[in-house]
């Protein structure tokens, strides 16, 4: 059994994290979900699950440099750590599990 | 054209943020907030609704800068290692918790008790003008009456008089009826200022002119509600009845509920002139029969308004001038409520500084526990300071720890009693009266706070002070070794300990002995199976009537009535005169009209002559006197003599034996009884013993049928009589509680002191019984050191308990004699508690195998 479920939220963020690789911070991320799934996220709610993903060891964190376009306050990047890769790969996987045992034809009926 | 984010909410977000964040978030925030810029979006808008969207846990952070903040990292660094000593000393932990919590508990609730009596009458606006007109009669007799008529005077003669109003001599158990409906109540009469004078807050009503009228009534909020359901109730018409008199009377205003801080609680306030009407005849100086409350102008002074009294009596009124008139504060009345001579000797007061006194004693032993325990305990924990002090620790930072610790216990210990106090809130409201009141304000708040933490302060000071003097090097060397000095400290805080527990036991023994004498002392009448009751709705008509009804029933043997209240009420006359009175003396009687039959009621022997009896014609013209009026008018024998009273002379017919009407503090005094078979407030039947119950039923339904409407509201006198004794039942239980609370915790800490030392001297114990001691040297070893504080705290206990037992007693003009045998009970029971918590220890060391306690690897 896993450690713990990941929530809906959690795991977009991780998924945006992995898309973004190694240019992942804060606000990078909120403009990918923004442009990908339509989906306006406060940096509050961002940084909160950015911070308990973080503390679920799925994320790590590390400052970079300076940049005059934020006022000359570094970026904190994240990076997915092996437990993070892991838990997304068996959400995965879990999904496809049940999406393969659903019987054929209400999947054919859901796609009309 | 070039917009920068907005500064106060960066700089709100910058405060709550938690600390390793704040930059890259604040990165995120600037760069949003260009880019919104540019899309044209309201930037700052957005900036500042996304910064009120952080303002959520995980984010909010109030770590302090622990680098640059050394006090809060020591303060963390003393809390973590005072609760690792609480848990490695458990037994002195424990000890000193629960000492600390009994003294805390009697501490907190002796300040909510305080705290209730010193705002009692303080709520008046401009307080320190009001004032009230007493009356000095010399020595320990102080009226609290005045006439009217001579209030009214000095009014027209003293400028600094601003306002004046006049009263009853008191309260009236009264009711108001209206339609068919009968209510008991508590009046009080007020002249026309009464409610501009005082600040009782009208709810209708203008208080200018509410007691123009003589048949003006104000009623409280919560009578207005029982008689009416409603409280805008101006101009209702009530009918007023109090004693013989009927009148209808209408309701002129309403005012709030009276706070519990008012010491004089009425239902209603009715026109003085209602009153004035019906005793004009009696309203002059020599029968003082009202109180009066003056207002002074602004910045008038009492003792030379005082000083214009005097003047004016010596002139108006020749025979007074020894003792005129005065005046004292309103508001300092209710703590100051006994006079001397004319000046104050204190009152409850005294009993508000007992009360104190007593929680700051039993605080204090709870203190000294931690101190004794703490200090004893200093060479385990030398090691841990000398190590500290040599890796640099200031011995203030050493003062800091300790302190800590003794203000974290005590803020434990402080918690439980707060706790324990609402448990306990009832019962101290059952005992101590209703007024005590828990109820959470900051400035609650703030005084327990203060006493907790001052408790915690005191506790640690003296070893926070100890601990921290020793010189690291020796003690790392191994040289440790406490003082004499400081045993002896230490010696003297346990004797201290036990002395006052001493006292507390002496106390409560004394007065214990002091209230079964009072109640068994014989007080020349018998007061068993008399019921009396209020007259109320039994007027001059009737209750003649109803008396003969009364008789008739089987139960009853005598029914009867008199003027006033038996007990503690103070009727006086003065301007009394007989053959051979020296014309300059002035003195107060006791008296009071009674119906036929009471002094036989009462059972009060007569010495010479005869009761009242209706064998006789023009008993109205008799008086029948006391044995101390007999001593004092000097005559041989006084039947058929004459006592003028007033303008009108009586003929003496009878002498009775001397009997205690007032409380035993007082000495009998000079009394007389007149007869007047319709001046009766109070009627009073005397049963017999057997089918109580069944007489009381039957003399209910008479009473109903007499008083439709009124409960029977009945009293057996000798109920009454403890009643006049209520400040002593207070104090007993109050000594009785911390007696056993101050023994509890002076046991305890006993306990905590003898098993450490026992712990301490386990191995030294050990080799003795190896090299032959017997049990009783053992025994002997161990408890020498206790032997010397203890016989000095005897000492000390017997000497200052008797000095204040004495004078206490001495507040009663009839007193038991101190015995020997209540100091030698309290050592008795000192010693032999003090024996039962260490002998089961000191038995343990004797009665196990010394090698146990030499065998420690």
């Amino acid at each position: 059994m896993r450690k713990s479920q990941l929530g809906e939220f959690e795991e977009i963020v991780l998924l945006t994290v992995a898309i973004l690789q190694d240019e992942a911070y804060g606000f990078a991320i909120i403009e990918e979900m923004e442009n990908r799934l339509n989906r306006s996220v406060s940096i509050g709610a961002m940084q909160t699950v950015l911070k308990r993903l973080e503390k679920k060891n799925y994320l790590t964190s590390q400052l970079g440099e300076a940049t005059a376009v934020r006022g000359g306050k570094r970026k904190r990047f994240y990076h997915l750590t092996a437990e993070g890769k892991s838990i997304l790969q068996d959400t995965k996987e879990q999904r496809l599990g049940l999406w393969e045992a659903i019987p054929n034809f209400i999947v054919k009926f859901a796609k009309i | 054209m070039n917009p920068k984010p907005p500064k106060w909410p960066l700089m709100f977000f910058r405060w709550f943020c938690r600390e390793d964040s704040v930059e890259d978030i604040e990165g995120d925030l600037v760069e949003g907030f260009y880019k919104r810029v540019k899309r044209k979006k309201p930037a700052k808008l957005l900036l500042f609704l996304d910064i009120l969207k952080l303002f959520r846990p995980g984010i909010i952070g109030f770590t302090v800068n622990t680098q640059n903040n050394n006090f809060i990292n020591m303060l963390q660094h003393h809390i973590k290692t005072s609760i690792r000593s609480f848990g490695r000393y458990k037994t002195s932990f424990f000890v000193n918790y629960i000492g600390l919590v009994g003294g805390l508990l009697t501490m907190l609730f002796i300040y909510l008790w305080i705290d209730h009596e010193m705002k009692v009458d303080q709520f008046h606006e401009d307080g320190e003008r009001i004032c009230r007109l007493i009356n000095n009669s010399g020595g320990a007799s102080t009226l609290l009456n005045t006439s009217p008529r001579f209030a009214k005077e000095l009014k027209g003669v003293i400028p600094e008089i601003e306002m004046m109003v006049n009263s009853s001599w008191g309260q009236v158990e009264s009711s108001l009826t209206v339609g068919e409906n009968y209510y008991s109540v508590t009046g009080e009469f007020g002249s026309r200022d009464f409610f501009n004078l005082f600040s009782y807050p009208l709810l209708h009503g203008n208080k200018e002119t509410v007691l123009d009228k003589p048949n003006s009534i104000l009623i409280s909020e919560s009578t207005a509600l029982r008689l009416f359901g409603k409280t805008n109730v101006i101009g209702e018409s009530v009918d007023w009845r109090w004693f013989s008199f009927v009148e209808p009377v209408e309701v002129s205003g309403v005012y709030r509920d009276l706070p519990k801080t008012s010491s004089s609680q009425f239902d209603y306030v009715l026109s003085f002139q209602a009153f004035e009407k019906r005793f004009k005849s009696r309203i002059d100086r020599g029968n003082a029969n009202g109180r009066t409350f003056i207002k002074l102008s602004k910045g008038a002074d009492i003792a030379s308004v005082n000083q214009k009294i005097h003047d004016y009596t010596k002139n108006a009124y020749p025979e007074y001038q020894g003792k005129p008139a005065f005046l004292i504060n309103y508001g300092d009345y209710y703590l100051n409520n006994v006079y001397y001579d004319g000046k104050t000797t204190g009152g409850r007061i005294q009993m508000v500084k007992l009360f104190g006194a007593i929680g700051v004693l039993v605080l204090i032993i709870a203190c000294i526990n931690f101190m004794n325990l703490s200090t004893a305990r200093a060479s385990l924990r030398a090691k841990d300071i000398g190590v500290r002090k040599v890796l640099g620790a200031r011995r203030k930072s050493l003062i800091a720890q300790f302190l800590t610790e003794a203000c974290l216990i005590s803020l434990f210990a402080g918690l439980t009693a707060i706790f324990l106090l609402f448990l306990l809130l009832p019962q101290f409201k059952y005992e101590f009266g209703q007024h005590i009141e828990l109820s959470f304000s900051i400035q609650l708040i703030l005084a327990f706070l203060t006493i907790i933490l001052f408790t915690g302060f005191v506790s640690g000071s003296y070893p926070a002070f100890y601990l921290s003097r020793f010189n690291p090097l020796n003690i790392l060397k191994g040289h440790f070794k406490s003082s004499t000095k400081d045993l002896w400290f230490r010696n003297g805080l346990v004797a201290f300990q036990f002395a006052v527990s001493l006292i507390l036991i002496v106390s409560v023994l004394v007065i214990y002995q002091q209230m079964e004498f009072i109640q068994n002392k014989s007080l020349g009448y018998n007061s068993e199976y008399i019921v009396n009751f209020e007259t109320r709705g039994l007027n001059r008509d009737n209750q003649k009537a109803f008396l003969n009804e009364a008789r008739k029933l089987p139960g009853v043997t005598y029914a009867s009535g008199i003027s006033h209240a038996l007990f503690g009420a103070q009727k006086s006359g003065a301007n009394i005169t007989w053959t051979g009175k020296n014309p300059d003396e002035q003195i107060w009687f006791e008296w009071g009209f009674v119906n036929y039959d009471m002094l036989e009621l009462l059972e009060i022997p007569i010495l010479e002559g005869r009761y009242f009896s209706k064998q006789f014609g023009n008993e109205n013209s008799k008086v029948v006197i006391n044995k101390a009026t007999k001593d004092l008018l000097g005559f041989e024998s006084p039947i058929g003599e004459k006592l003028k009273i007033g303008e009108t002379e009586y003929d003496i017919v009878g002498v009775t034996n001397d009997f205690h009407f007032q409380s035993l503090h007082e000495k009998i005094k000079p009394t007389f009884f007149l007869l007047n078979e319709s001046w009766s407030m109070k009627l009073a039947l005397k049963l017999k013993a057997n089918n109580l119950p069944e007489t009381l039923r039957e003399v209910d339904k008479l009473y109903a049928s007499f008083n439709p409407g009124f409960p029977f509201e009945y009293s057996f006198l000798d109920q009454d009589h403890m009643r006049m004794y209520e400040t002593e039942k207070k104090v007993t239980t109050l000594a009785k509680f911390a007696a056993f609370l101050a023994i509890m915790i002076s046991i305890l800490g006993l306990f905590g002191l003898v098993s450490f030392i026992i712990e301490r001297r386990a191995k030294e114990m050990g080799i003795r019984r190896i090299l032959g001691a017997t049990p009783v040297a053992v025994f002997i070893a161990l408890t020498s050191n206790f032997i010397r504080p203890l016989l000095f705290a005897i000492i000390i206990g017997v000497v200052t308990s008797l000095y204040f037992i004495n004078q206490w007693l001495q507040g009663f003009a009839y007193q038991i004699e101190l015995k020997w045998w209540y100091f030698a009970m309290a050592v008795a029971t000192m010693i032999l508690l003090s024996l039962a918590t260490s002998i089961s220890q000191i038995l343990k060391v004797i009665f196990t195998n010394p090698v146990n306690a030499l065998r420690d690897e």
